[in-house]
């Protein structure tokens, strides 16, 4: 009861090899020997018992936790992965605003020039000086609508950052809540060993002395 | 051995061989052992204990190559934080040489080389210089800002110098004083010399330069016709409309590289918070590693004492029952 006891607490179960295992042996990934726990609290005893019902909710506990802060840490490199791209959006943005802004200030300047180049010989306006001093201030408005709107991405992608860097936050959060349940898990497995260790070594004593008596 | 030592420690004890048949050693007084006690359940607990030790020295293992993996990662991370931090730094627009430090800087070495009558050096500084203006943020930043002076100062003087030169020279006075009071304006809004009284004081001058336009339009309406002086001075009114446009697809091309510096630093913003994240994320991943291993390594120990309390406590049951079957014997 002991040798099973110890061996299902520690790890996986150990396991016999064809080579080395006698004919009629389980082999391959089947344990040799059966779930220490499962047997420990059917025993009959119920320091045993008790023992075997501590553990498995320590090792239920365990796995739960376990379970719950691989999820939140995978959401929290998503959320991390997010607002990095939000931050690459908004390089974008930024990027497509000056261009938009550049070509339109580019223009006006270059309808500004044509303009004053389209001034009748007396530096007079003419039709067509007008006509381009006004195509030059269209696009130089069509420039900044263009920007703003970038401008307005990019504010959208400030937020989108902020947003995943607090769903990340909250994620590792959940994730160091998680790992201090693991914690406690292995506590409650390893109280329960020690208990289970002074309630047989108790028992042991206990036989050893009605041996001596008798 | 663990086993092997507690058993070199006890009494002598009957051992079962894989036929069943009983083997002793000093005495035939000893009853057949059961399958689960005496020697074969102390072998058992022995080759458990080596095991377990065997197990705790492999999680061990394992865990220790996880988290030197982990730690060079890290150090990966940081030096990809550090480049990107950088790199963010080098392309704010106040880094670098400005516009009229990099001309001196190229004048500067090419009078240097001319000087000394070195061409090779001349063209390989030339171009190294063009390289570094080309380069720097701060050079850009300086241009846009420039071109964009230049460009509204032309555009407001060749303006008014056409309207004051076609409505004559009575009206060219108020015109040159709506100039001024424009481009003073305009150089108060942008330096703001008078602190926080900056914005009214350049509104107020704007005003009074609009003012004083329209009423050099009023004034020169009553003037007619053209002189020799007044049509000089219409063409040079659209030349600078033509310098002021030049200027503005100069700042234009300027602004658009400012641009690409400003998303390049934005870029690398998210490059370092990319490896500041990898980074926390890696240093998380070691501190749980080492917390489970702990777990785990205590776990081990526990079972390990437990097997070893075990193995006594068998043994003395042995020792008490020979001694019990002797003394009845």
């Amino acid at each position: 009861m002991t040798v099973n006891a110890m061996q299902g607490v520690i790890g996986p179960p150990v396991v016999a090899t064809e080579d080395d295992a006698p004919a009629g042996a389980i082999t391959g990934p089947e344990a040799f020997l059966p779930d220490p726990v499962a047997a420990l609290a059917v025993s009959g005893d119920p320091g045993a018992e008790l023992a075997a019902l501590a553990v498995k909710s320590g090792q239920q506990q365990q796995t739960n936790a376990q379970a719950a802060r691989d999820v939140e840490q995978k959401i929290e490199v998503g959320e991390d992965n997010q607002q990095v791209a939000a931050m690459r959006q908004k390089a974008q943005d930024t990027m497509a605003g000056g261009i938009a802004e550049g070509l339109g200030m580019m223009s006006e300047g270059a309808f500004d020039a044509a303009s004053a180049g389209a001034m009748s010989s007396s530096g007079q306006e003419t039709t067509d000086s007008r006509l381009y001093k006004a195509d030059g201030m269209i696009t130089h408005a069509e420039g900044k609508i263009g920007s703003a709107l970038y401008e307005g991405a990019a504010g959208n992608d400030d937020a989108n950052a902020a947003a995943a860097r607090s769903a990340s936050d909250q994620a590792k959060s959940a994730a160091d809540d998680a790992h201090d349940a693991k914690k406690s898990g292995g506590d409650l497995v390893a109280a329960a060993l020690d208990f289970y260790k002074e309630y047989s070594s108790a028992q042991a004593a206990t036989r050893n002395a009605a041996l001596h008596r008798a | 051995m663990t086993a092997q030592a507690v058993t070199a420690a006890r009494p002598p004890v009957a051992a079962t061989d894989s036929g069943g048949a009983v083997s002793t050693t000093d005495t035939p007084l000893l009853p057949d052992a059961d399958p689960l006690s005496g020697g074969s359940l102390d072998d058992a607990l022995g080759l458990l204990y080596s095991a377990m030790a065997q197990q705790s020295q492999s999680s061990m293992q394992v865990g220790e190559a996880t988290v030197k993996i982990d730690e060079q990662a890290e150090k990966n991370a940081l030096a990809d934080q550090q480049a990107a931090a950088a790199r963010e730094q080098a392309n704010q627009a106040n880094h670098g040489r400005g516009f009229f430090s990099s001309l001196g800087h190229l004048a500067g070495d090419v009078t240097k080389d001319a000087v000394h009558l070195k061409p090779g050096a001349l063209v390989k500084d030339t171009a190294s210089d063009v390289k570094d203006a080309a380069n720097s943020p701060a050079f850009w930043n300086d241009l846009e800002k420039g071109a964009l002076v230049v460009a509204k100062g032309a555009a407001i003087v060749g303006s008014a110098v056409v309207t004051a030169a076609s409505f004559g020279s009575g009206a060219a006075t108020i015109a040159g004083a709506a100039i001024l009071l424009s481009v003073s304006g305009d150089v108060i809004d942008e330096t703001h010399c008078f602190g926080k009284a900056s914005e009214g004081i350049a509104i107020g001058c704007d005003v009074l330069g609009v003012a004083a336009g329209a009423s050099s339009v009023a004034v020169g309406a009553l003037d007619t016709g053209l002189n020799a002086t007044s049509k000089t001075a219409l063409g040079v009114g659209a030349a600078l409309n033509g310098v002021g446009g030049g200027s503005e697809v100069v700042a234009g091309g300027a602004h658009i590289e400012n641009q690409a510096f400003a998303a390049a630093a934005e870029n690398a913003a998210a490059d370092m918070q990319h490896a500041v994240n990898q980074n926390a994320e890696l240093t998380q991943t070691v501190g749980d590693v080492i917390d489970d291993l702990k777990a785990s390594d205590q776990s081990h120990q526990g079972a390990l004492q437990a097997t070893q309390g075990a193995i006594q406590a068998n043994d003395q049951s042995t020792a008490a029952a020979v001694a019990n079957i002797s003394v009845k014997g």
